[in-house]
């Protein structure tokens, strides 16, 4: 469902300012934590983490309306603070393009960086038992699963009484969305997997503790 | 890419908007999407439309560029479809607009213009990680066409997509490089003085410079400060009752 990116003009104003207040507590958690690493390594893999994360949302998956975010890659090489921090990069610019919405801003943030977290928790509890490119997958699969509910029912809450029927709305989505959980599933895995096998460095989820230059 | 092509056409048309201060164009844009948001009435929420179209024509802003609204417009038309048709067409109205407002700033500004705008109102660090977004972004488009050009010379790109794991390998490497790129780019600007927050403020002054050495324009900024509120005026007056 994050997929979607919530557009201007659906969400009433009571819930976008709400969803700012929330991005900005969430923000400003990561921010501080990630003054305490060694932000020299930590911007860039950031920006990198970000700048993937762009190309895949503008990039359709062939005849399906919808496009892979990584977001749980990115709590995985980012760690979660790191990888909500890239979710606001994300949302920012993709709104910029008119892709999701500027006052919705708060809102997207809370879902992407929402997904980086839970993701992150999952990949670490899956990785318990399973190797890097499998707990990846299935941490996609359960955190996207999850994500399109909180939406499914954030919506509902948010837009009751204002004549939308979220019966109407989600046999249209949901089909798209399943599909495309599925794929983002395989395409995280089999990168988690590459980067695991090449840079098992990478997917420890942090970055080294400040030291001086 | 449209993202790259957006930018091209932010930093080198030479239309009026471009000539407005970046301030009065953010200006600009919060009018038109608080008039298409708060707008209850079809033609209210068909004002900041119009309004949208006219100023992308009259700054000769490329029709390409409205390929940018067709994606928000397919999802207004997913949500629209919980509403009767008076209330969808509202909403694809109001999502049309919004979106059109946001890609007349963005590819009337050239980004670090509109970084220097984002660092008054956000933390440094976050500002820096913003920059370094976009340059990862371009740093791995940039590595993707070498592969795809380098894959093509070879022949071998047709049959990339029967093999997903040498696609996969593809993409991993270029991630990679991309993130070893980034790191030596950030140690280097360390070296030379860098702190978190310095890039916002470098562009903070670069977007007041970017302004002045762009022919920037008394009257053109003035146009885009007054256009914001005439939008929603005419918006308000056209679907009566907006606010109430």
């Amino acid at each position: 469902m994050s997929h979607l990116h919530l557009p201007d003009g659906v969400v009433p104003g009571p819930w976008l300012v709400a969803g700012y207040l929330g991005a900005a507590a969430l923000l400003a958690l990561a921010v501080l934590r990630l003054r305490r690493q060694d932000w020299v390594a930590a911007l860039p893999r950031l920006g990198g983490v970000a700048g993937m994360m762009l190309l895949a949302m503008s990039i359709p998956l062939g005849f399906l309306p919808y496009h892979l975010n990584l977001t749980v890659l990115a709590g995985v090489v980012l760690g979660p603070w790191g990888g909500a921090l890239a979710g606001f990069c994300v949302c920012l610019l993709l709104a910029l393009v008119g892709h999701g919405g500027i006052t919705v801003l708060g809102l997207n943030t809370l879902v992407l960086g929402g997904e980086a977290v839970v993701g992150w928790a999952l990949y670490r509890l899956a990785r318990l038992r399973l190797p890097p490119a499998l707990a990846a997958g299935l941490a996609t699969l359960v955190t996207l699963s999850l994500s399109m509910a909180a939406v499914v029912a954030f919506l509902a809450v948010a837009l009751s009484g204002t004549g939308f029927e979220i019966r109407r709305f989600l046999p249209l989505a949901l089909p798209f969305l399943g599909v495309g959980a599925v794929v983002e599933a395989g395409v995280v895995g089999a990168l988690t997997g590459f980067l695991g096998a090449v840079r098992p460095d990478l997917l420890e989820g942090r970055v080294p503790a400040r030291r001086p230059l | 890419m449209n993202l790259a092509f957006v930018d091209y056409v932010a930093c080198f048309d030479r239309g009026w908007l471009h000539r407005a201060h970046p301030l009065a164009k953010a200006f600009l844009t919060a009018c038109l999407v608080a008039s298409a948001v708060s707008a209850v009435r079809l033609w209210g929420a068909l004002v900041p439309v119009a309004a949208g179209l006219g100023l992308m024509a009259s700054a000769r802003l490329p029709l390409r560029l409205l390929k940018l609204v067709l994606y928000p417009a397919f999802v207004a038309v997913l949500f629209a479809l919980g509403w009767s048709i008076a209330g969808a067409a509202l909403v694809f109205l109001r999502v049309v607009a919004a979106a059109l407002a946001v890609v007349l700033l963005l590819a009337s500004t050239p980004f670090p213009c509109l970084l220097g705008l984002l660092g008054r109102v956000l933390p440094p660090l976050l500002v820096d990680a913003l920059f370094l977004t976009y340059r990862g972004l371009f740093q791995l488009l940039g590595r993707l066409e070498d592969l795809w050009r380098a894959m093509s010379l070879r022949g071998g790109r047709g049959r990339l997509w029967a093999r997903p794991r040498a696609l996969v390998a593809a993409l991993g490497v270029a991630v990679l490089c991309s993130f070893s790129a980034s790191e030596s780019w950030v140690r280097a600007m360390a070296l030379r003085g860098y702190r978190p927050g310095s890039l916002g403020r470098a562009a903070l002054a670069g977007a007041a410079l970017g302004w002045g050495g762009a022919g920037g324009g008394v009257l053109p900024t003035a146009l885009a400060a007054l256009a914001g509120p005439a939008v929603v005026a005419l918006s308000w007056w056209l679907g009566r009752g907006a606010w109430g």
